[in-house]
């Protein structure tokens, strides 16, 4: 089995803005990262957190103050990777005098694509983002959505190696999201990397397979989702028919306890592992059915609001 | 691989070769060396670009479908669209200028034709020039551009060319409208004239119009080219008030090549601030009043080809040396 490569390295990646004479301002301090291939990566923050500052980093729209990065094996800024790459930004603008094919086609020939092969993949994606039936329409004439889905499309026409998508499902309706959402899954099963930006942690958490939260330009928190969303959450014992004796029992090893809901099941949450199995025994000897015993699992949202407000990750 | 390692070599190789005998030439150029300044200094600088696209290898493509986009979308702008208009007008109405004698009239329409073209050149090559870039960062459109495998001097070149061919276009469009107005009313006022005894040459006058039209085009190709250097730097506005300035003060060139160069011992010393001030600008500045040959046509003075070359010569170097400034900048830029 081949060893899994590195898509994205940074060592120390900061970026101070100036702001007036004397002022600074930090967008990013000290990343120190690494996004494997094949993933969705995905990196989470408040608004003004850092996150739009470490892609335009990766993409060399910006300068490091300091530190040192590489994408897909080249320095940040290089053209190299760039031909391999593919960027949708936040709130993308376009040429607004060009229909979607005219704009693909433009963005496809900085690429070095032409002829039939170029028409083949501008139809192609077009189809892809859902706008075949509208593509004669100009750009000032797109809604936002619309807008979103053409810059998913000149994002693919070089059919990348890594994609970037700083806030892919702003703007979009539900059926957009999940599209966007579809075509995110397809990347990775296809073997690409993709470096989400988002603070929509709803539609991040089902997608991605390593997280990284930043906030006020410094890393938090790092890792899996799994073990991010588990970190801090210690165990949990799902059981039911659980007696109001047992219940005053079990309350003095639990940290909180859920319930029950309207299936009768009652979450007993504890602090480690040792007290969550004394109170399956508890709940066990007293006759309740015990349906699961557990880590805990905490959505991306509560590790987030716990991660911004300094409660974890410090 | 290997030969393309190779070729990589020989590229870097020829180029350290031109880049060399071009710094030669330009030592000779500054000597003077046969009073051929002029043509050593072009040739120094042609080398030089041959030395740089050896060593950069620039994408030819991307460059050639930035200018085109930055062409067509140019061409939409509502501004320029109605400063075209009032060109076209005014020179149409160039030929109802009734004036007392023949001779007059002609230089009336001439006076007022070249100056209109050469006005409406000036708005559009001052806004467009100061809005191209400007405008790509402000709505963001260079973030996508520059995500993709184009070099930044690969876009700057682009936009450069594509304000250049912008403003060729609409020039070429002023000048045909001229053209028309001149061939309709010139030949009965030149008989008129004729007629009362005044020498004067349709053909003649002709090809100085043609010569004043093409120094126009050169002259607001150079104007652009001092308005985006400018706006790789600045906001839009102080491009535009900072080209307008160098475009008024370059009116002046030989104003401040005589401050620069007085020396009367019977007249009091000028201050040498003053005479500092006026050789950095003699020398700075571009000379935009050789590009106006208007009053030469209007008092019938011979207007030679070669005078024509130099000018636009000098245009020509002048904004190759600003595109290799704009890249530099532009390479500092931040998104």
């Amino acid at each position: 089995m081949g060893e899994i490569g590195i898509a994205i390295r940074t060592e120390g990646l900061t970026k101070v803005y100036r702001i007036g004479i004397r002022g600074t301002h930090k967008g990013i301090g000290d990343l120190t990262m690494e996004v494997p291939e094949g993933l969705i990566y995905g990196l989470v923050g408040p608004n003004g957190a850092g996150k739009t500052t470490t892609l335009k980093l990766l993409l060399g729209l910006l300068f490091p103050t300091a530190g040192t990065g590489e994408v897909l094996g080249h320095p940040l800024g290089s053209s190299e990777y760039k031909a391999r790459i593919g960027y949708v930004p936040d709130g993308p603008y376009f040429y607004d005098h060009l229909n979607a094919p005219e704009l693909l086609r433009f963005y496809g020939t900085l690429f070095g694509l032409r002829g039939p092969a170029l028409e083949q993949r501008i139809a192609e994606l077009l189809e892809l983002v859902g706008m075949a039936d509208r593509a004669h329409f100009r750009v000032h004439e797109y809604s936002k959505g619309m807008r979103q889905r053409v810059a998913v499309a000149q994002a693919l026409l070089n059919d990348p190696d890594l994609i970037f998508l700083d806030e892919p499902t702003a703007g979009l309706d539900p059926m957009g999201a999940i599209q966007m959402r579809n075509i995110v899954l397809d990347l990775r099963a296809r073997g690409k990397t993709v470096f989400l930006c988002s603070h929509l942690l709803k539609d991040m958490e089902p997608m991605c397979d390593r997280v990284a939260i930043v906030s006020r330009g410094q890393l938090k928190l790092e890792g899996p989702i799994d073990e991010v969303l588990q970190a801090g959450a210690g165990y949990r014992v799902r059981t039911t028919g659980l007696s109001a004796e047992t219940r005053a029992k079990v309350e003095s090893a639990a940290t909180e306890i859920v319930g029950p809901d309207e299936e009768g099941v009652v979450v007993v949450k504890a602090a480690d592992q040792r007290q969550a199995l004394e109170i399956a025994g508890l709940a066990a000897g007293d006759g309740s059915e015990i349906l699961e015993v557990g880590p805990d699992r905490r959505t991306l949202e509560e590790v987030f609001i716990d991660v911004v407000e300094g409660q974890a990750g410090d | 691989m290997e030969t393309k390692r190779s070729s990589g070599v020989a590229a870097r190789s020829l180029a350290i070769v031109l880049g060399l005998v071009a710094i030669g030439l330009v030592a000779l150029a500054v000597l003077n060396v046969g009073g051929l300044r002029l043509p050593l200094g072009a040739l120094a600088l042609v080398l030089l670009g041959l030395a740089a696209v050896l060593l950069l290898q620039p994408n030819l493509r991307a460059i050639l479908r930035v200018a085109g986009a930055t062409f067509f979308e140019a061409r939409r702008r509502r501004f320029m669209n109605v400063v075209l208009i009032f060109a076209v007008i005014l020179i149409g109405l160039s030929s109802f200028f009734a004036t007392l004698s023949p001779s007059a009239e002609l230089n009336m329409l001439l006076d007022v034709g070249l100056g209109s073209i050469r006005l409406c050149g000036m708005l559009i090559a001052v806004f467009l020039g100061s809005r191209l870039i400007a405008d790509e960062v402000d709505k963001k459109t260079v973030d996508v551009i520059l995500a993709k495998p184009v070099r930044r001097s690969e876009f700057v070149i682009g936009k450069f060319l594509g304000a250049w061919i912008t403003v060729a276009s609409f020039l070429v469009v002023m000048g045909v409208a001229f053209f028309v107005v001149f061939h309709l009313k010139a030949p009965q006022l030149v008989a008129k004239a004729q007629a009362v005894g005044l020498s004067l040459s349709l053909q003649e006058t002709s090809a100085n119009v043609l010569k004043a039209t093409l120094l126009i085009l050169f002259e607001m190709m150079l104007l652009s080219s001092i308005a985006i250097t400018v706006s790789t730097v600045a906001s839009w506005i102080f491009s535009a008030v900072l080209s307008l300035t160098m475009y008024f003060a370059g009116q002046l060139a030989s104003y401040f090549h005589h401050m620069a160069t007085f020396n009367d011992p019977h007249v009091q010393i000028v201050n040498p601030v003053l005479k500092t001030f006026s050789w950095v600008m003699y020398r700075l500045i571009p000379h935009f009043e050789h590009f106006d040959i208007r009053e030469k046509i209007l008092t019938h003075d011979p207007v030679y080809w070669e005078m024509v070359g130099m000018t636009a010569g000098h245009g020509v170097l002048y904004s190759l040396v600003l595109v290799a400034l704009a890249c530099v900048f532009f390479s500092y830029r931040e998104f």
